[in-house]
């Protein structure tokens, strides 16, 4: 088992190859990443830190030199020792002992060389943050972001415009499932991707309904892609990963775990724009994607529900929780809005035509009838009924009775 | 022989059974019986031919005379089976041979005198009789023409028994073509051609908006209703809709023929007439006016009679509700049913439905010339009678608006004329028809919403706006779907392939808001 085993394995996995190895040690680095995403738990912040520090190689080189714990944290660059200690407030002695004791236990090559190997024969890939494709929402994670994502599927979905999460309860009621289907749909019709944790109810419905809508959804596993869990939605995992994309952070072989889920929730808050909670009880993880995403800054939206529904007791909590932080969705479009798609903006609505125009500038304070329009404005019949037609649809103008109203000046 | 066999047809709708008229002399206390589930209409016809036998010459016999119509299971009712049964009973007397009878159905009533009188439903029964395989009918002379109509059968003029007698026994040709006025086939004519109507689209002055609406409405078969106050020249534009429709074709107008042949108003001289029909019921009628039914047997109403035509509903929520309400299964299956302990009766009824009200029971809400006197409930229970899924059948709302401005009436010379709407009504017409060719419709206003956005999708870009009103809550599906159909009308008489923005937005124009009136 050598290092070059090691190298041709990854580079066997990665996407798009020439994009992250563009550096002279670039493929080192990369394979770094790989060793170190089968090392540390999800949101080992020390890992990121130490990255940010001396990168994935020479963090790895340092840990394999199999030098004590001294000598290994004396091998730090001096600033780079500085600045973690000054971030985790401990001696760095202490901090390198703990991550070591956490790390070499997994350290073992070819437990490695057998998890890419494992990858290879699901036809997962690997996508490290130099990757164009590597969400750009997860940076916002700081040093909890993960080392490389494993994914199955089409991992163009990972960078998608407008990426929205739509998670809840496993327990989802009749009325959440429609909800959530209503919502997902008017999503994926509008070509946003959806992202959510492949479980049993709301996640389940959101894959579901997106795929039946024939658009893109991103289900992030808490264990690895060897271990797709929960065991009932295999069928739906697969369709998921054939027509949409599994992600993972760890390896295909981990299991998956209660830590594992609660962390995962954060790259679900990461990677969406947005994220709507359709039900979600007192203690439902669906919260803790929320809060990982109200942390994150991103626009969280929830779906009220009946105030005696132990199955909605989550949403109104967090909307008086976070006033001002937390939005209400009213009505399925609104999903749209939350992710930054404006329907009623300019992207929506194209600016006015001449005879819109026209027929627009004939209103003064009070309704007019079409035929008053037509003689004002100097049309014909058929251009006032087109006119009139396309501002009531772009809400310029109402109709009352028989008469048009302008709505905006 | 005191037995004889004649054969007559029972009609139910327009469904014909064919009736075996059975004559039985025997010796007994001299009586005239009719049996086999004759009602009382029909019952009375003993009376008539004992009269007109003997009138004839054929005095009836001194006997029992029994008359049984079988099969005697199936109801029957009405004066057309007169003739059948005198025939039946001058041959049981041995004065025609049996043969003589065979194939021969016999259709008619009779006077007193022997003479051969008109019936309803001529033309229907000779339809059954041929379909029974009857090789020949004897039809009153004054429904000729109506039987001549049915090809494959000999129909034989009747004029009065006693012709009758003579020609079964092959001593009297077709007297009926001698002594009765002559009355030659019309060739099937379309009478705007040859210009027995004399309304034109061109009347209509100053009504550019609701001239094109009615356009768009004829050329999808949109069913469409009409907003105004008093005055404003609804009833004028919707008795102008059927010059702007084209002609039924052969199989739609012997259709329209033989409802009117059973409801009486079919014309003698032109029975196949080809002219879309309008009817306008008073808003007093009753169901059976409306959707056909009646004492004995049931008639269609005027939503058969509209047949292929136009149904003119004038002050439309002023109709007695269950009318209106019983019109939407109508509309949806172009069927009227009449269900009867007797059986079931259908009339075929595909229909345009024009529906007009004023704003409000007073007619002058939104006006500017005279005030509104009514409550807002009063508007409201107004609208309200004109139920959602009622409205949610007519595409197309018209706002008609008085003419006040006089200057609008120069422009006179401008108008839309009939002859040229209806060139661009059948040019719209052949491209909806060629295009739904594989979907099983004929017109935009047939397509169901789910295919029309499954099949006949226009797209993303031309439906962007309305799209949103959708998603935005502020447009209902059955909205949404509404503005299709009307859109893809509006494409085919524009001649375009697919609709495209300008033509949705004029679409929204023309199916104007889900509430219809009352309420502003």
């Amino acid at each position: 088992m050598t290092t070059n085993d090691l190298q041709t394995l990854v580079r066997s996995l990665l996407v798009d190859e020439d994009e992250m190895l563009t550096g002279s040690d670039g493929l080192t680095e990369v394979t770094a990443a790989v060793v170190f995403s089968h090392l540390a738990e999800p949101g080992d912040r020390f890992m990121g830190a130490l990255q940010e520090a001396v990168g994935f190689g020479a963090a790895l080189e340092i840990l394999t030199s199999g030098k004590d714990i001294k000598a290994a944290a004396s091998a730090l660059p001096s600033d780079a020792a500085h600045e973690l200690a000054d971030i985790f407030r401990t001696d760095i002695q202490i901090l390198w002992r703990n991550a070591l004791e956490r790390w070499a236990p997994r350290l073992d090559q070819a437990d490695i060389l057998g998890s890419l190997r494992q990858a290879a024969d699901l036809g997962a890939n690997v996508l490290t943050r130099e990757s164009v494709l590597f969400p750009n929402g997860m940076a916002d994670l700081g040093h909890g972001m993960p080392a490389v994502l494993w994914c199955k599927g089409n991992s163009e979905m990972l960078s998608a415009e407008f990426p929205v999460a739509i998670v809840g309860t496993r327990n989802a009621t009749r009325y959440g499932a429609e909800v959530c289907a209503d919502l997902t749909q008017t999503a994926a019709e509008h070509e946003l991707v959806t992202v959510s944790g492949g479980a049993y109810g709301i996640d389940a419905i959101v894959h579901q309904a997106t795929l039946n809508a024939h658009g893109n959804t991103v289900a992030f596993l808490a264990g690895g892609l060897a271990n797709l869990y929960p065991k009932g939605n295999l069928g739906l995992l697969e369709r998921v990963a054939a027509h949409g994309l599994l992600v993972a952070e760890q390896p295909p072989a981990t299991t998956p775990a209660k830590w594992r889920f609660l962390m995962r929730n954060r790259l679900i808050a990461a990677m969406a724009r947005a994220t709507v909670v359709v039900q979600a009880g007192k203690t439902s993880g669906a919260l803790s994607t929320a809060n990982h995403a109200i942390s994150l800054d991103r626009p969280v939206g929830v779906v009220p529900g009946p105030i005696d529904s132990p199955h909605s007791v989550g949403c109104h909590d967090l909307l008086n929780n976070h006033p001002g932080q937390v939005r209400l969705i009213a009505r399925p479009s609104e999903v749209l809005e939350l992710a930054g798609i404006s329907v009623w903006g300019p992207s929506a609505a194209p600016s006015l035509g001449i005879l819109e125009r026209r027929a627009l500038d004939t209103f003064s304070a009070g309704p007019l009838e079409s035929w008053e329009v037509q003689r004002l404005a100097g049309l014909t019949v058929r251009e006032t009924q087109i006119a009139l037609g396309s501002l009531e649809l772009s809400d310029h103008v109402t109709r009352v009775g028989a008469r048009y109203v302008r709505t905006t000046t | 022989m005191k037995l004889a066999k004649s054969h007559a047809i029972s009609l139910l709708g327009l469904t014909g059974t064919p009736i075996e008229v059975e004559v039985d002399i025997s010796a007994q206390l001299p009586a005239f019986v009719l049996v086999g589930l004759p009602d009382a209409s029909l019952n009375e016809a003993t009376s008539r031919v004992r009269a007109a036998c003997s009138n004839s010459g054929f005095p009836l016999p001194s006997q029992k005379v029994l008359v049984n119509l079988s099969p005697a299971a199936v109801p029957k009712s009405g004066s057309a089976f007169d003739l059948a049964i005198a025939v039946g009973v001058i041959a049981a007397m041995g004065k025609i041979p049996a043969a003589a009878l065979e194939g021969v159905c016999l259709i008619g009533e009779l006077g007193l005198d022997g003479a051969v009188r008109p019936v309803l439903g001529v033309l229907p029964m000779c339809l059954a009789a041929r379909r029974a395989g009857f090789r020949k009918v004897l039809v009153p002379a004054a429904n000729y023409a109506e039987a001549l109509l049915v090809e494959g059968i000999t129909s034989v003029r009747a004029v009065s028994l006693r012709q009758v007698v003579g020609f079964l026994l092959g001593t009297a040709e077709d007297e009926g073509a001698l002594t009765s006025p002559t009355i030659e086939p019309m060739p099937a004519t379309d009478a705007r051609v040859t210009g027995a109507s004399n309304r034109d689209l061109r009347d209509v002055v100053g009504q550019e908006e609701a001239v094109e609406g009615l356009i768009v409405a004829a050329a999808g078969g949109h069913h469409l209703s009409m907003i105004g106050s008093p005055g404003s020249g609804k009833t004028m534009l919707a008795e102008r809709l059927p010059t702007i429709l084209p002609v039924l074709d052969q199989e739609q107008a012997l259709e329209v023929a033989a409802i009117e042949s059973i409801a009486g108003g079919i014309s003698f001289a032109n029975p196949l007439n080809l002219e879309p029909r309008f009817h306008a019921p008073h808003h007093g009628a009753s169901m059976a006016a409306i959707i056909g039914g009646g004492v004995g047997m049931p008639r269609p109403g005027a939503a058969s009679l509209s047949h292929g035509g136009v149904l003119f509903l004038d002050e439309a929520p002023e109709f007695n509700s269950n009318v209106l309400e019983s019109l939407r299964q109508t509309l949806e299956s172009g069927v009227s049913v009449i269900h009867r302990a007797a059986g079931v009766a259908s009339f075929p009824a595909r229909f345009q439905l024009v529906l007009a009200a004023n704003p409000c029971p007073c007619g002058h809400f939104g006006s500017i010339a005279k005030e509104c006197v009514c409550s807002y409930v009063a508007r409201r229970r107004y609208g309200a009678k004109l139920s959602g899924p009622l409205r949610d059948r007519i595409d197309i709302r018209l706002d008609v608006k008085p003419v006040r401005n006089l200057s609008r009436l120069a422009i006179d010379g401008h108008s839309v004329d009939s002859a040229s709407a209806l060139a661009r009504v059948e040019i719209a017409r052949a491209a909806a028809r060629e295009r739904l060719r594989k979907s099983g419709y004929t017109r935009n206003s047939q397509v169901p919403g789910s295919v029309i956005k499954a099949q006949f999708n226009p797209g993303k870009t031309a439906l962007a706006q309305l799209d949103r009103q959708l998603l935005a809550g502020k447009t209902s599906m059955r909205g949404y779907d509404r503005c299709l159909r009307v859109a893809w009308t509006i494409a085919d008489l524009a001649g375009a392939n697919v609709p495209t923005a300008e033509h949705v937005a004029q679409a929204v124009s023309l199916r104007g808001p889900d509430q219809m009136i009352g309420v502003a």
